[in-house]
């Protein structure tokens, strides 16, 4: 049974190691933990580390940068020690000192360098495929050369969307889709366009930038904070224009935007943060509310669903399975196998990579063992790595919704 | 019967710097300290090295020991001591003529004080109170008192001294008049010693001991309480600029913060208890002070007694007694020849009372070497650098997974082995803690105490049967500490400490074993 909660509330996390009672619950429940030695376990990484750190001097050890920034750990806690987010500020002070790391620095990046990747995508998929440009990538730039690389787009999602006009409706929702979505899968952005539409809902594009998550991840906070400032300016304006959520595509930009830009970032939310909300979770409540009315057709599919630390760490569940097993002829069943290891730019580094396969496997195994047709997770770094490590076909739940809509053609 | 020159009866810091005092000038010596090294006074202190600021405007002779000795300590023992520098800060109230007397007392004792602007001081110790009126920077610094006499004690015994804890002394051996030596008694039953000097460094036991000799030596006992904080708010020692007075200091000491102490006269060093309105006062004026303390976690609380000399005991208590020290010759002031007591003093001076000492006792014995203390270091200062507690992060990095014994304060199986040899053979999680800081972070022994017991059963220190019975005695003696503070965090920690010693494993029970 894993605790689920909101977590809005201002930090200080050079103090807040005060309230844990050393229960070791979170190493427990630590992915990274279970596969290597080289990383003493969230509890002594986080409060009881955080404890001898003075203030302004560097964070030593660079057993900090092995934590994904899960946390899974903080969902745990029974005390509300924000576990992750002392290592978060770690992790920073960790990389003043001793520099971030090429990989790092170009990944965390992405958002700069993935829109040139989906211009000149034809170069850009062979280098990908290219086992010698990708033998190259890891001994330049420390980029795993087995790792997971997403594919590029042909026409990004913003592309699309210039000409788009959604339908006006009851409801109005801010749709935050992230640079994933734009430049490497738009394919999830128009089945979460369509799902809302379909619901009725009006769906407004605000203004965006990447969210910044990997950047924060990675304790890139400077960075972050320029982007994450104008997003929240941007959402800030959407919900003074009406919209009644931000609903928003990857459960990791949904974390970026709600609390992890809070206290690391020290950005106000002015009220966004809270009104950030997975689509599933979005669809939830309108049917909680007996305003879901979408029409479907029978779609057989055997999925399984995996659910992303991140969409954990929100602290409003995993809604998607309970939806899709509502639609005649779907079966997804919860995969329940923990972290799938990607965790953003860590398993694509050559100095990680290893590892999150690692971390990975119990996911792999049950995977192998179940052989669903596909495998579905909000996230789009699960997406990839579960692919990468079981061969199986990966969607945002969002597609299967979107496909099995009474008036969607035919699934190809 | 073992034969020595000189026995000291007292294992604090007075008595093992008399120890390695006598024993680098080449007297032989046996230390006896009825429990452990720094039990008493020592180990329950504030954990200043004094910059004599405190003394400085009612008793300057203390003052100038203090800067001196501070000056010396932080040379010889310098891995002992956290040279944190430290802050007086007055606060809306206090009074102001105090500060100007402080300076001059300072200048007048040579201790360095410099006026600080109230927004510098700020900018060094950002959780200080905001409203402080005016600042002082201080010579002040920290130090490990269970650290410092450990090491008085290892340099002794490098020198042939013989240290033995858990050796209590019930009796002198008298020929006629002189006191020859002593009888004490350890786990293995009674031994005597015969030595040609005994010499009494044990703080407020002074005055029962000295009486079993049948000599009077007056003392007041003033029960100082203190509490630890779960966090360092402050880098530097906070002192409170006016007369000194209850709850005025806050001391960093490792990831803690220490503040205190209060003053109340107490009949016996034993069995001291932390009153409710102590607590009151020690966490009120700690918010004054520093107002993150009211967020902050209790640790524990402790209290101990300052043994101050007067010959005739007062009533008050006991601030306006001198906190110099006094080495009485009780051949010359009571027929007693053979005892000598040294009584009074400090933490911060205690090599200068040993130094005074051991000078009292080479005269008696016809030994003329002088004291070379001051100027030797307790260690050789290239093995070991500055006490800083990031240190003990580091170990994070060195430290097998399994193997940190302590998680709170990252404490190895390899720190804790290498003392054991100093046990004298006795299985007491109390001394590997004293050694080693085990069981003191926020937990409190919860995880660490079975631990640490499994240890040292694999090492052959645990007899058959006894084992519930070590563990018990710390579990006990770390909740002696808790209990006057169970609130908040630390009352949700012993819930858990509580499910996993009395649910677990019967602590609770009498057949627990």
């Amino acid at each position: 049974m894993i605790k689920r909660k909101r977590i809005v509330e201002p930090l200080r996390p050079d103090t807040l190691f005060d309230p844990c009672i050393k229960c070791t619950i979170c190493v427990t429940a630590c992915p990274v933990a279970q596969v290597t030695a080289d990383f003493p376990g969230p509890k002594q990484a986080g409060p009881d580390a955080q404890r001898f750190r003075g203030r302004g001097e560097p964070v030593e050890g660079s057993w900090i940068t092995l934590c994904t920034g899960c946390h899974r750990c903080q969902t745990v806690c029974p005390a509300d020690v924000p576990i992750a987010e002392i290592n978060l500020f770690a992790k920073q002070r960790y990389a003043r000192k001793h520099g971030y790391g090429l990989a790092t620095q170009l990944m965390t990046h992405a958002h700069l360098l993935s829109p040139w990747g989906a211009r000149f995508r034809p170069i850009a998929m062979l280098m990908l495929r290219w086992k010698l440009a990708r033998w190259f990538a890891e001994k330049l730039f420390g980029i795993d050369r087995r790792a997971p690389m997403p594919p590029f787009a042909k026409q990004r999602f913003s592309t699309f969307l210039k000409k788009h006009k959604s339908p006006a409706g009851k409801r109005k929702v801010a749709y935050f889709y992230g640079c994933f979505t734009d430049s490497n899968e738009p394919a999830a952005g128009h089945a979460i366009l369509r799902v809302l539409e379909a619901a009725g809902v009006e769906v407004h594009i605000p203004p965006q930038q990447c969210c910044g998550a990997a950047l924060v991840g990675a304790g890139h906070f400077d960075h972050a904070r320029k982007q994450n400032e104008f997003n929240i300016a941007s959402l800030k304006q959407a919900l003074d224009e009406g919209c009644e959520a931000i609903v928003v595509g990857s459960p990791s930009c949904a974390l970026a935007l709600s609390h992890e830009s809070g206290e690391p970032l020290g950005i106000d939310g002015q009220g966004v943060y809270e009104k950030v909300v997975d689509l599933f979770t979005y669809l939830r409540r309108l049917r909680d509310e007996g305003e879901l009315n979408l029409r479907f057709k029978e779609t057989p599919v055997d999925a399984a669903f995996h659910e992303a630390c991140h969409l954990t760490a929100l602290g409003f569940g995993a809604n998607a399975p309970g939806l899709l097993n509502e639609i005649p002829g779907v079966r997804v069943r919860v995969l329940d196998a923990g972290c799938c290891g990607l965790a953003g730019t860590y398993g694509m580094k050559a100095k990680t990579g290893d590892l999150a396969r690692a971390i990975g496997a119990n996911v792999a195994a049950r995977v192998a063992e179940w052989k669903p047709q596909v495998v579905l997770s909000e996230c789009e770094g699960c997406r990839m790595q579960i692919t990468h490590l079981t061969g199986v076909p990966t969607k945002h739940p969002a597609q299967v919704l979107a496909e099995a809509l009474a008036d969607s053609p035919p699934s190809k | 019967m073992e034969r020595t020159e000189v026995v000291v009866v007292g294992g604090g810091v007075t008595g093992c710097g008399v120890a390695r005092d006598l024993a680098q000038r080449g007297v032989g010596v046996i230390l006896l300290e009825q429990r452990d090294l720094a039990y008493g006074a020592t180990g329950r202190c504030h954990g200043l090295l004094h910059s004599g600021v405190r003394y400085a405007v009612k008793d300057p002779i203390a003052a100038k020991e203090c800067i001196d000795e501070n000056l010396i300590v932080r040379k010889i023992a310098p891995h002992c001591v956290e040279p944190t520098g430290g802050l007086s800060v007055e606060l809306p109230g206090d009074d102001p003529s105090y500060y100007d007397r402080l300076r001059q007392g300072c200048d007048e004792a040579g201790i360095e004080c410099e006026p600080l602007d109230v927004a510098d001081a700020l900018q060094l110790e950002p959780a200080l109170n905001p409203n402080i009126t005016r600042a002082l920077r201080l010579p002040d610094a920290a130090v490990d008192p269970f650290l410092l006499s450990q090491e008085n004690a290892r340099a002794a015994q490098r020198d042939g001294a013989h240290i033995r804890i858990h050796s209590q002394v019930i009796d002198f051996l008298r020929a006629g008049d002189r006191v020859v030596g002593v009888r004490y008694r350890d786990d293995e039953g009674e031994h005597e010693v015969q030595a040609d000097v005994t010499v009494l460094a044990a703080g407020g036991w002074g005055k029962p001991l000295a009486a079993l000799a049948g000599v009077k030596v007056g003392m007041t006992l003033s029960k100082g309480s203190l509490v630890i904080m779960n966090r360092r708010f402050c880098d530097r020692v906070i002192n409170r600029c006016r007369m000194p007075s209850d709850a005025d200091l806050i001391i960093p000491n490792g990831p803690t913060s220490i503040i205190g102490t209060t003053s109340i006269t107490v009949p016996s060093p034993d069995g001291l208890i932390i009153e409710d309105r102590e607590l009151d006062v020690l966490l009120s004026e700690g918010i004054d002070l520093v107002p993150d303390f009211s967020s902050g976690r209790t640790l524990r609380a402790y209290a101990g007694v300052r043994p101050l000399y007067q010959e005739e005991e007062a009533a008050g208590d006991g601030r306006n007694i001198s906190r110099g020290f006094f080495v009485l010759d009780h051949g010359v002031r009571d027929n007693a020849p053979g005892l000598v007591s040294i009584v009074g003093g400090k933490l911060t001076t205690y090599r200068l009372m040993a130094e005074k000492t051991a000078d009292k006792v080479c005269e008696l014995l016809n030994v003329d070497v002088r004291c070379r203390t001051a100027e030797t270091p307790l260690r050789d200062a290239k093995r070991t650098p500055h006490y800083r507690r990031y240190e003990r992060l580091a170990r994070l990095n060195e430290t097998a997974p399994g193997e940190m014994i302590c998680e709170c304060e990252m404490v190895s199986r390899e720190a804790i082995r290498a003392i054991l040899p100093e046990l004298n053979g006795r299985a007491d999680l109390a001394d590997v803690q004293h050694r080693t800081r085990l069981g003191m972070g926020p937990c409190q022994g919860g995880l660490c105490s079975y631990r640490g017991l499994a240890l040292m059963q694999a090492e052959g220190l645990v007899k058959p049967g006894e084992a519930a019975r070590v563990l018990g005695r710390f579990l006990e003696q770390r909740f002696s500490g808790i209990n006057p503070v169970l609130w908040g965090d630390q009352l949700r920690e012993e819930a858990l400490n509580f499910a996993l010693y009395c649910t677990l494993f019967n602590m609770d029970r009498e057949d627990r074993s």
